[in-house]
Order: structure tokens, then C-alpha cells, then sequence
């Protein structure tokens, strides 16, 4: 007679070898993670024992203490692995079992069905499958939410936000080809823009150089660090910018306007252009002495070279030195000289023409076709002249344009120039320039604070986004630097003063003298900062949280009011009469 | 009810037409890829020691619990030193093979003496590949070296996946397949040497070695 | 490249260095006597499973449709369902496998150099052969992730219809995805997120495993989960098999429609006879079936609409693009610590923008697939919702031919089989007179 165990019986057993199982299991979960499963000398026991011993050499008990252990752990470890081995066995046995047991008891217990209590009612398949239908299209479409949603939300943005790759055809020519591909690039990629040198201040304005091997030491006395030095025509105080092999530069007298572009390896003039006024306007504008009539800094876009003059004229040169097109917006009502500085947005370049008293509709701010001249787009600022220099960020979504004058400081979108947010903070004659570091814009202005704002928001944010503020060391001239704790400043007094750049305080962290002032605004590279003084005394100093540590001084025999350029290897200064370059030989 | 086999005959034949017509693609799509395949011969994969940067996801990523890649020495690369930074730990308190000193997290490194010559002492330096984990902190020490200790997927572990989940996490995509039959890489230099010791007749080993080797 | 590695790093190795001014490869030195080893590599694990794999598919497949559509054992489909679990499953590691074989077939068709072993040909092919002609058999018994959920469905309950469809647009998604991944050989993802593999091989990462044990977990309740709501070469075996020739039955002759086996199936494939409709409903049934058939050029174009927003996540399975992400995100200061990847790359001396120019290349090849992948999903869902518009007479109690994996679980529900069995001499001993 063939064997048929109780339903019961069935039951249970299959509840024992269940329960077993769920044990066996758990007990692999655990095993999976426990922390002794690390490498046996990767144990944290291991390692502070390990670096006990290194503090304490000598020590025998504790070396034999280390070995004792060892030889412990790892003979675990060993026996760790035939566990889980037996243990992986044991839980595919007792699941077996406990499925074929279960499986048994349905058998046992199998009872056909009764028909009568199956009732379908009527209609059910067509209203099922309507449901079905919305069902399925609600799926797809969350589905594709979900992927969304997953995509923007982590924590690398998509590059298609960070850099735009020239639209131009590019033939399919494979990675190893990918030099003339590159050859018609119209829009500059981030990347190139942060290779070079492209405007006031580098590649965002912030006076920070991520090169390598810049030099620390030099003299213009002895020679020694000088590559060459080019005498430069016209003075001005703006400073050079580089693109790949070219150096721009301008010069400007009360009557003439020059452009010149000099060869970064052997500083020979490759051409200079003068630039005309237009007729009408008149030849001469007023200017301070120290402001000069070319006091702003041209920039470049990698296809061209755009320069703004004291009078308003703007110029836009190809790399070859042929005129492309000129504007005149003058002439400038502005107390000292115009001295904003250009900057550029992909093919266009940005002007910041702020004149006049803040009432009488001067001032503007405008985005110019790189390639023709045409406006784009063109926003009135209620406020009076200032001297700042634009930053653009592409890399935010909207890129923007920050602006900083008396009193606003104020983001509009570099696509359209609609206004994101302002804020008001400054007041007198602005001269130091914006920074934007890590989502925080930065400025400062004598007589008026210094001020760390969170870039975002809509509308006047001044009293949501400003982080915080201070008003001791504050700047005429000089623009902040931030390294990677302090914000640094230049107060009109001399010296350096810093900040701790999240939290601030009521007053600096500390002030230190230099004993010659300063108009160059400071430059950063690695952690150290380099200073020019205006005759043309330097120093390269390392900040840190009580003061700075001199790492260098180095000399230049002449006047220098302008920020330094920076390449791989290289620094670009503008002395009063002559373009150096200083560089490891 | 009069049309109802029609219907049904009508339904079966476009069933049969279309289980030809899938029959008919399926075959083509089979002798297509047979056709492609060719001179084809199975792959397996392997890690190129010469982009390999040793940066331990091949201990932590393989979905063995033991990783199959291990670490080969080759020992025609190694100087012999005494003081091996494969081995030792950087902050070493003496050079012996007590657990203070030692790098490897499973000892699987055994030192050897072999001679003392001009006042240097030379050590061997085999790898005990089954308590080798792969971590790749040997290849990482040596590298500041000669670079002789080096990573590979051992194929008598391996499962051949169809993706490898090494390959995947790899950071320098140094994964790739290679052919089963020479399922081996080494560095550029190792080759170098090797191909230099097999000319010599009484090196079998070197010779069975290189019948294992990719040859790019 | 790791040669030149120690004059660099010379200077910082200090304590390392006494006694030894090299500045290359220190020589190997020349012993008196000991030879100096050549190093030994284990020899490949034996590959001559191939035709053992490919006997066992034909044999495997060939039993599995005779005891589905000719003996009609349940039992004997059981004993093979093990027999198959254990040999593919557990002894095989779940690697020989026809559902990962697909992306191997699509990367082999997209490209020619790669390079696609027989046994993969076969095991991709021979599956679909026999569903054209006999139905899933190949999931009855053969497959070992069935298997494994088959083993589990002990205690199941009812999908309700309307999800029971929805869900089943997903293998099809997911096969879109698997071709576009695999055949620009960007990721095998069927392989990546195969929940049983773990567990055949009793060993893997937590992960995996807790993936693979929920889905069992679920598995009991739902029959068959992974195979009915995610397996991509089911979704090819689905389509195939509403072809086939001939087809497991619920009963060996004429249905009686006693309605014993409406309950019987864990997957839901039983179909029900259709209730004859008012004339009104079957009209508006036809409008329905006319829109859903008109809107099908809509549904794909609204797809194409729907992938283009898709190709920046979908060109993010290649680590490529994520290696320019990662160099753009350092270089602006978005990421704060680099990457090993990133390490990498800048010590091998390359330059960003040849990372940004492959990356870029990718992306835009990413968007076409990504308007391809969007397309066929919108394919897919308006075939569904014509499908689910169609109304199909039906007077009997039918296996749904694209859902039924032949499992034999019905057979015994059927009172006309259990005569053929001889377990009952009369159908009336099940099924009382004043059934309707």
C-alpha cells in the first residue's frame, strides 16, 4: 500500500524546514555584510593597532598583540568562506524541501473547484480592457517620468549643460582625426575657454589660474625668469588676454586707439591695428589720469578679438587683424574714463556700458553678434556709471551675466538678457568686479560692503540671498579673490585683508600690510596668490587662516597696473611700457 | 453559424502564412549569423595590464565572492629587492614577513631568500594565487617599481559572463574579450622579455606561457 | 606607459630606495644558481560544453512539447522542469541562456567583428523554432529561470485583467531597450539585472540576491513574474507563439465548458468564453477598434516626441560619456573629488576635449536611438491598445496562446482528460447536471 502521510504532518514539516531555512538565510544576509567579511588586514581592529604600533614602535607587546591577531583574523576569514559556501548549500536544500512540501500539501489537500462560484459577470472583459488600456498608457508614460526624473535629479549634470560642442558638421572622422574637425568651431567650447585666457581676469573672471607649473620667481633686474619683454606703443592700464598662440593688447592716447596681438612664445608684434573714431564724435575724452583712455581689457571668443575704448568705440578684430566691425557708443558720460571691461557669451560679446547719474537712462547692458556687431539684445540699468567688469556663467542653466554698480547687483539670462535676480548691496563709484565661485557671487566696494550672495532666486533677493556681510578692508579698485577657505581683498587702504569666504564675520580674519599699494587685483593659482604691486614690486604669498606666508618677491622695473595673464607655464604682465613674459625656460 | 468554418479556415491560413513567413526570418536571420561567424573562435575576458591602474574594483566587483582576477608575477620583470614595494607596506618597521610589515590583506605573497650578492640580499616573490583576492595594492606597490606583479582574469575561475561586471565598473575599460584559445595578456615590456626567453631551448615554460599570451 | 612611472614617483619613495639608484627597471639579477621561474597561468576551465549544451537544448525542448501536447503529464513536465533547473540552472550557472542570447544576436547583427559562438546561434534560434510551431514549450520546462519561478508558484491569486495587460507592455519595452544597449555595445542590461543568476550560482552580491529573492518572494503569489512582467525574450516568444501550429490544450478533445479549469492558472492565460454582446456594445466595440487602429501612426509619432527627450539618459549607459561628464564637472569645480576614471585619463596625458568630442559623438547617436526606442515603445503600446479593442468570439474554455507557457497545470482540472486518464469513467461525476 502506498505510503500517504497526513496533511497535517505535511504541514508541518514543511513549516520546520521553512523556518530553517529563513535561519540559514538570515544568517548569509548577515554574513554578507558583517564587517569581519573586509580583508583580514583592512579590519579596523587591524589598522589602529597597526597605527598604534607605528606611534609606539618598540613596543613588543603590542607588536605581538598585532601578530596574535593576524593570525586570528585571518584564520577566520578562511573559515568565513567555507561558511557562507555551506551556508549557500544548506539554504537552496531546506528552500527545496520546503517547496516540495508545500507543493505535497496542495496536493494532498487538492479539491477541484466548485463552477458555481466562478461567476464572470456580464461585461467584465470590455470594461477590463478599457482599463487596460489606460492602464498601459499611464505605465509608459510614468515609466518614462520615472526615467526623467531619475536623470535630472542626480548629481552630475548632463553635459549637454555644461559645454556645447560647436554645432558644425563634423564629418565622421573618427577619434584619432580630430583636428579638422575642430577647425570651424563657431562657438567656443567651455573647454578651450578654460584652456585660455579670454578675458579680464581669466576664463570666469575670478582671477583664478587652474595651470600648472606657473613660475614663483622673477626679476625684470637680473633677468632671470623673463622670456621676453615687448615694448608696447600706447599706454593703457588694461590687462593682456590670450588665446592659444596670441596675445591681445591695447594702448590708447587722447587722440589715438591701438590693437596689438603679440606671438606668446617670442613676444614679436604679429599686428597692430589703430581704431578710428567715427565722424562726429569727438576726438577727445576726459578721463582721470590713472584711468587712462584704455583702461578695459579686450576679450576674445577664439575666432575674434573684441576692444572698448575710453571714447566708446567698440572694435571687433579677426585673428588676422582684419576689421570685422566697429560701434561708437560715445561719447561716454563718465567721470573717469570708461574702464568696464568686454566679455563674451558664445559667439557674442558683452558690453557694459553704465554712464551718466542713475536717472537719466544712460546706462546699459548689451549682448552684440560676435560676428556682425548686431545687438541681440540690450537692457537699460536704472543705475549710475560704474567700472565693474561683467562675469558670465554658461555653466548654470539659464547661463547669466552678473553685473555689479550703485546700488544693484543684478543676473540677467545670457540668452535673452531678461533680469533672474538682483540684489542691493553696493553703493559709491563701484569699481572692484564680481566673482562667482561655487553658486556664490562675491563683491565688494569702498563705502560700501563686501558681500557673499547665493546665486538664484527671482526678483530683488536681497534679503533672502545674501549670506553674508561685512564692511572692514573694503576695495576701491581691486576685485576679491577666493581660495579655497578665504575671500580675499585689497582695501583702498593697502594691504590685504581676508574673510572666511561661508561664513564671514563682523571684521577680517586678519589685515596685513604691503608697504606698496596695489591696482592690480589679485590672482590665484594652486594655493598661492600672486600680488603686483603699481611699481611693479610683486609677491607670490600662500594665505592661510591667521595671515599669509611670503613666498616670493620678485621685481619688475616698471609700473604695473594691470592683472597679470596666465598660460600652462606661463604669467603675461602689462608694465607701463612693456608687455612681459615670465615662464620656466 | 453557416460562416464559421470559413472564418476559421480563413484565420488559419493567415496563421500559416505568417508562421512561414517567421519561419523564413528566423532562417535568415540564423544563416546570416552563421555565415558571419566565420573563422570565429570563442572569446573570453581579459584585463590589459597596461591600462590596468590596480584600483580594486576587480576584488570588489566580480560577482564571484572570490574575485577571478588575480595577481601574476612575472618574474623575469622583478629585481629581486629586498626591499619590494609589493610587498611591503610603506610604513614597514622591519624588513621580514611579520603582519606588521606586510601589505598584502591576505598574505598571499610569500618571500623567499635566495642569495646575498655585493652585500645585497635578493628575495622571490610568488604569488599564492588561492589566497590571492585580487585587490590589486601588490600591482599598485610595485608599479612605483618595476611593475612586474600584474592583474589577470583566471580562467580556471572565471564564468565567462556575458557581461563581465568587472568590465563594466572598470575605470580605464581595460576589459576586453580575447580569444579563448590565448586567453592571457602581458605588459608590453613583459612580452618583450619573454619573447627574448623562449629562444633559448631549455625554457619550456616560457614557451608554454607564451602559446597562452595574446599577441596584438 | 607604467615603465617610465618610476622616475616620477622616485622622490617619494624615500625609505624604499636605499641602496638602489635606478632610474628604469631595476634588472633582474643573475643568480648562481637558481633559474628564475617563468610564471604559470591557469589553464581556460574545459569549453567543450558546447555541444553538450546544444544536445541537451534539442532533447530538453523536444520532451517538454511531448509531455505538453502529446502525453500530457503534468508530472513528467515537473520531473523535467527540475531536470532543467538543474543542468542549465544550477550545474550550467545560468549562462547558457537564450534570454541574454538576444543581445548577443543584436550586437553580432549590428556588428560584424563581434564575434557570436554557435551555441549562442542555437540556443537563441532553436527556442523560437519550436514556440512557432508548438507554443512556449521552451518556458514549460526548458528554461531555468521559469523553472525556478514555476517551482515557487504555490499559492497563486488573480491578476486582475486590466493590470495584468499594462504590465505586459514592459518585456516589450524592455527588449527595445536591451537591442538599442546591446547592439551598439554599449551594456548587456539583461545579464546585468538577471535576478536568478545569484542564485544559481549560490553566490553573488547582496543586491542581486535580495532581487532575486523578492521576485521568488513575489513569485509565490504571482505566477511567474519576471517571465510574464519583464522577460524580454518571452515578449519574442509571446508574439511567436500566437502562430503556432499546434498548442497545449486544457482539454485533450472537446471542451464541455464546465468551467472547472477557469481558476486553474497562476499566469492568467485561461480565456473565458465571450458573452455575446447587445448590438449597441458591439458596435461601439468596433468604433473603439477603428480609433485604436487609426491612432497607431499617432501613437508611434508621439513615441519619436517622447524618446528625443530621452537621449541624454539613454547615452549615459556608456561610460564614456559619463568619463566627459566627470572631467566637464571637475573642470568647473561641480564635482568635488575626481573619479578613478578621471585619474586615469589625465595621467595617460589625454586631453578633455578628446573626451568631449567621443561623448558628444555618442550623445547624438543616443538621440536617434533614443526617437527609435520611443518609436517602438509608441508601436508597442498601440498595438496593445488595438489588441485590447479587438473582440475575438470564444466558445470555449481556451489557453491564450501568447500567454500560456504549457505547464500542464490545467490538465488535471479538466474532467474530459481525467476520463481519458481513466481517474473518472463519466464526465458527470465532476460536472452536475444543471450546470448552465
Amino acid at each position: 500500500m502506498r505510503f500517504t502521510p497526513s496533511y497535517r504532518s505535511i504541514v508541518w514539516t514543511a513549516i520546520v524546514t521553512g523556518v530553517f531555512s529563513v535561519m540559514v538565510g538570515s544568517c548569509l544576509v548577515f554574513a554578507l555584510d558583517a564587517p569581519w567579511r573586509k580583508l583580514p588586514l583592512e579590519e579596523l581592529r587591524f589598522l589602529t593597532l597597526k597605527a598604534e604600533l607605528e606611534s609606539d614602535a618598540g613596543n613588543e607587546r603590542l607588536q605581538q598583540e598585532l601578530r596574535d591577531l593576524d593570525v586570528d583574523i585571518r584564520s577566520r576569514y578562511f573559515r568565513q568562506q567555507q561558511f557562507i559556501k555551506r551556508g549557500a548549500y544548506l539554504l537552496t536544500g531546506g528552500v527545496i524541501a520546503t517547496l516540495m512540501l508545500v507543493r505535497w500539501s496542495n496536493n494532498v489537500k487538492w479539491q477541484a473547484p466548485d463552477p458555481k462560484r466562478l461567476v464572470t459577470p456580464q461585461g467584465w472583459e470590455t470594461r477590463q480592457n478599457q482599463l487596460g488600456k489606460i492602464a498601459a498608457v499611464i505605465l509608459v508614460l510614468a515609466l518614462t517620468a520615472v526615467v526623467l526624473v531619475y536623470h535630472f535629479s542626480s548629481r552630475q549634470p548632463a553635459l549637454s549643460r555644461m559645454i556645447e560642442i560647436p554645432a558644425t558638421e563634423q564629418p565622421d572622422t573618427g577619434v584619432d582625426n580630430l583636428q579638422p574637425a575642430l577647425a570651424p568651431v563657431l562657438v567656443p567650447t567651455q573647454a578651450e575657454i578654460f584652456a585660455n585666457w579670454p578675458r579680464f581676469r581669466g576664463p570666469l573672471g575670478s582671477g583664478f589660474a587652474a595651470f600648472d607649473d606657473i613660475p614663483q620667481t622673477w626679476s625684470s633686474t637680473t633677468g632671470e625668469g623673463i622670456l621676453w619683454k615687448s615694448p608696447v606703443d600706447l599706454p593703457g592700464v588694461s590687462s593682456p588676454v590670450v588665446w592659444q598662440k596670441r596675445i591681445f593688447l591695447t594702448g590708447a592716447s587722447a587722440l589715438k586707439r591701438e590693437v596689438y596681438c603679440f606671438d606668446t612664445d617670442s613676444g614679436d608684434l604679429i599686428w597692430t591695428r589703430s581704431v578710428a573714431v567715427r565722424d562726429g564724435t569727438p576726438a577727445e575724452t576726459d578721463v582721470e589720469e590713472t584711468t587712462g583712455f584704455a583702461a578695459p581689457t579686450p576679450a576674445t571668443d577664439g575666432q575674434r578679438v573684441y576692444a572698448i575704448f575710453a571714447s566708446g568705440d567698440l572694435v571687433a578684430f579677426d585673428f588676422d587683424g582684419n576689421e570685422l566691425w566697429s560701434r561708437a557708443f560715445g561719447p561716454l558720460d563718465n567721470p573717469y574714463g570708461h574702464a568696464s571691461s568686454l566679455a563674451t557669451y558664445r559667439d557674442r560679446v558683452i558690453v557694459q556700458l553704465d554712464q551718466g547719474n542713475g536717472d537719466d537712462h544712460k546706462s546699459r547692458l548689451l549682448a552684440l553678434q560676435g560676428a556682425t556687431g548686431k545687438p541681440v539684445w540690450e537692457v537699460q540699468r536704472e543705475v549710475p556709471a560704474s567700472w565693474a567688469t561683467p562675469v558670465v556663467i554658461e555653466f548654470e542653466d539659464p547661463p547669466r551675466i552678473i553685473t555689479a554698480a550703485n546700488p544693484w547687483v543684478i543676473a540677467n539670462a545670457a540668452d535673452d538678457g531678461r533680469e533672474l535676480w538682483r540684489a542691493e548691496c553696493l553703493s559709491g563709484d563701484v569699481g572692484p568686479s564680481p566673482i562667482y565661485v561655487d553658486g556664490v557671487v562675491y563683491l565688494a566696494n569702498d563705502g560700501a560692503c563686501v558681500a557673499a550672495i547665493k546665486d538664484g532666486g527671482r526678483g530683488d533677493v536681497t534679503k533672502s540671498h545674501v549670506l553674508w556681510k561685512a564692511e572692514y578692508g573694503l576695495p576701491d579698485i581691486c576685485s576679491p579673490l577666493v581660495t579655497e577657505e578665504l575671500l580675499l581683498l585689497v582695501p583702498s587702504s593697502g594691504g590685504l585683508a581676508s574673510y572666511d569666504r561661508q561664513t564671514g564675520s563682523e571684521e577680517p580674519l586678519w589685515e596685513q600690510d604691503l608697504d606698496v599699494m596695489l591696482m592690480a587685483s589679485p590672482s590665484l593659482v594652486g594655493n598661492h596668490v600672486y600680488l603686483i604691486g603699481e611699481n611693479g614690486r610683486s609677491w607670490v604669498v600662500k594665505p592661510h587662516e591667521t595671515g599669509f606666508d611670503q613666498v616670493s618677491e620678485n621685481d619688475l622695473a616698471e609700473p604695473c597696473l594691470s592683472c597679470p595673464a596666465f598660460q600652462p607655464g606661463r604669467i603675461y604682465i602689462r608694465g607701463k611700457q612693456h608687455l612681459y613674459c615670465i615662464g620656466n625656460r | 453559424m453557416n460562416d464559421q468554418p470559413v472564418k476559421n479556415d480563413r484565420r488559419e491560413f493567415i496563421q500559416d502564412g505568417l508562421r512561414v513567413a517567421g519561419l523564413v526570418t528566423l532562417g535568415a536571420a540564423g544563416g546570416f549569423l552563421v555565415g558571419r561567424q566565420g573563422e570565429a573562435e570563442e572569446t573570453v575576458w581579459q584585463l590589459d595590464p597596461n591600462k590596468c591602474i590596480a584600483c580594486k574594483n576587480c576584488a570588489t566587483h566580480c560577482v564571484l565572492d572570490e574575485s577571478a582576477v588575480k595577481c601574476v608575477q612575472f618574474f623575469d620583470m622583478c629585481g629581486y629587492c629586498d626591499i619590494c614595494t609589493g610587498y611591503f607596506d610603506p610604513n614597514y618597521r622591519e624588513l621580514n614577513t611579520a603582519a606588521e610589515n606586510q601589505m598584502c590583506p591576505t598574505g598571499a605573497i610569500r618571500r623567499t631568500f635566495i642569495e646575498e650578492k655585493a652585500g645585497q640580499k635578493f628575495f622571490e616573490y610568488t604569488i599564492d594565487a588561492d589566497a590571492c583576492v585580487g585587490c590589486g595594492k601588490c600591482v599598485k606597490g610595485c608599479a612605483l617599481m618595476n611593475g612586474s606583479f600584474y592583474l589577470q582574469v583566471s580562467h580556471d575561475r572565471c564564468l565567462n559572463c556575458n557581461e563581465c561586471a568587472i568590465a563594466v565598473s572598470c575605470p580605464t575599460q581595460a576589459f576586453d574579450r580575447l580569444p579563448a584559445n590565448r586567453p592571457y595578456r602581458l605588459k608590453s615590456p613583459a612580452l618583450a622579455l619573454l619573447k627574448r626567453k623562449v629562444k633559448h631551448p631549455s625554457h619550456q615554460d616560457a614557451r608554454d606561457l607564451l602559446s597562452q599570451v595574446y599577441d596584438p | 606607459m607604467r615603465t617610465c612611472a618610476p622616475v616620477l614617483t622616485l622622490v617619494l619613495l624615500g625609505p624604499f630606495l636605499a641602496g638602489s639608484a635606478c632610474a628604469q627597471l631595476i634588472g633582474t639579477p643573475d643568480f648562481s644558481d637558481h633559474t628564475i621561474p617563468t610564471s604559470q597561468v591557469a589553464d581556460p576551465a574545459s569549453n567543450g560544453w558546447a555541444l553538450v549544451d546544444i544536445s541537451a537544448l534539442v532533447i530538453a525542448l523536444g520532451l517538454a512539447t511531448y509531455l505538453a501536447l502529446v502525453s500530457r503529464s503534468r508530472k513528467h513536465l515537473f520531473l523535467l522542469t527540475l531536470a532543467c533547473l538543474a543542468y542549465f540552472g544550477f550545474f550550467r550557472e545560468g549562462c547558457v541562456c537564450p534570454i541574454g542570447a538576444t543581445q548577443n544576436v543584436a550586437l553580432a547583427m549590428a556588428d560584424a567583428s563581434y564575434v557570436l559562438p554557435i551555441t549562442v546561434i542555437v540556443f537563441f534560434l532553436l527556442p523560437l523554432v519550436f514556440t512557432l510551431f508548438f507554443g512556449r514549450t521552451f518556458c514549460a520546462a526548458v528554461c531555468p529561470l521559469g523553472a525556478v519561478q514555476e517551482l515557487v508558484a504555490v499559492r497563486h491569486v488573480r491578476v486582475p485583467r486590466w493590470l495584468d495587460q499594462s504590465l505586459g507592455l514592459v518585456p516589450y519595452i524592455y527588449l527595445g531597450a536591451a537591442v538599442i544597449l546591446a547592439a551598439t555595445g554599449t551594456a548587456f542590461i539583461i545579464c546585468r539585472y538577471d535576478p536568478f543568476v545569484a542564485m544559481f550560482r549560490l553566490n553573488g552580491t547582496a543586491p542581486m540576491l535580495i532581487f532575486g529573492g523578492s521576485l521568488l518572494l513575489v513569485g509565490v503569489f504571482v505566477g511567474r513574474p519576471y517571465c510574464r512582467y519583464l522577460c524580454p525574450y518571452g515578449a519574442v516568444l509571446r508574439v511567436l507563439s500566437r502562430f503556432s501550429k499546434w498548442h497545449a490544450r486544457i482539454t485533450p478533445s472537446e471542451c464541455i465548458n464546465c468551467r472547472l479549469c477557469e481558476d486553474a492558472c497562476p499566469y492568467g492565460a485561461i480565456e473565458t468564453p465571450t458573452v455575446p454582446l447587445s448590438r449597441d456594445e458591439s458596435r461601439r466595440e468596433r468604433r473603439h477598434f477603428v480609433w485604436a487602429l487609426a491612432l497607431v501612426p499617432v501613437w508611434v509619432i508621439g513615441g519619436v516626441g517622447l524618446g528625443s527627450q530621452l537621449g541624454e539618459p539613454l547615452a549615459r549607459w556608456n561610460p564614456d560619456v559619463l568619463l566627459a561628464e566627470q572631467l566637464t564637472a571637475e573642470q568647473f569645480g561641480l564635482a568635488v573629488e575626481t573619479t578613478d576614471a578621471t585619474e586615469a585619463f589625465r595621467s595617460a596625458g589625454r586631453e578633455p576635449r578628446e573626451a568631449y568630442l567621443v561623448a558628444d559623438k555618442l550623445q547624438r547617436r543616443s538621440r536617434t536611438l533614443a526617437c527609435w526606442l520611443g518609436a517602438w515603445v509608441g508601436l508597442v503600446v498601440a498595438i496593445k491598445l488595438v489588441q485590447l479593442s479587438l473582440r475575438r468570439q470564444r466558445d470555449d474554455h481556451v489557453a491564450n496562446r501568447s500567454g500560456c507557457v504549457a505547464c500542464g497545470r490545467c490538465f488535471r482540472y479538466c474532467p474530459v482528460e481525467l476520463v481519458r486518464l481513466g481517474v473518472i469513467s463519466d464526465v458527470s461525476e465532476r460536472v452536475t447536471e444543471e450546470q448552465p
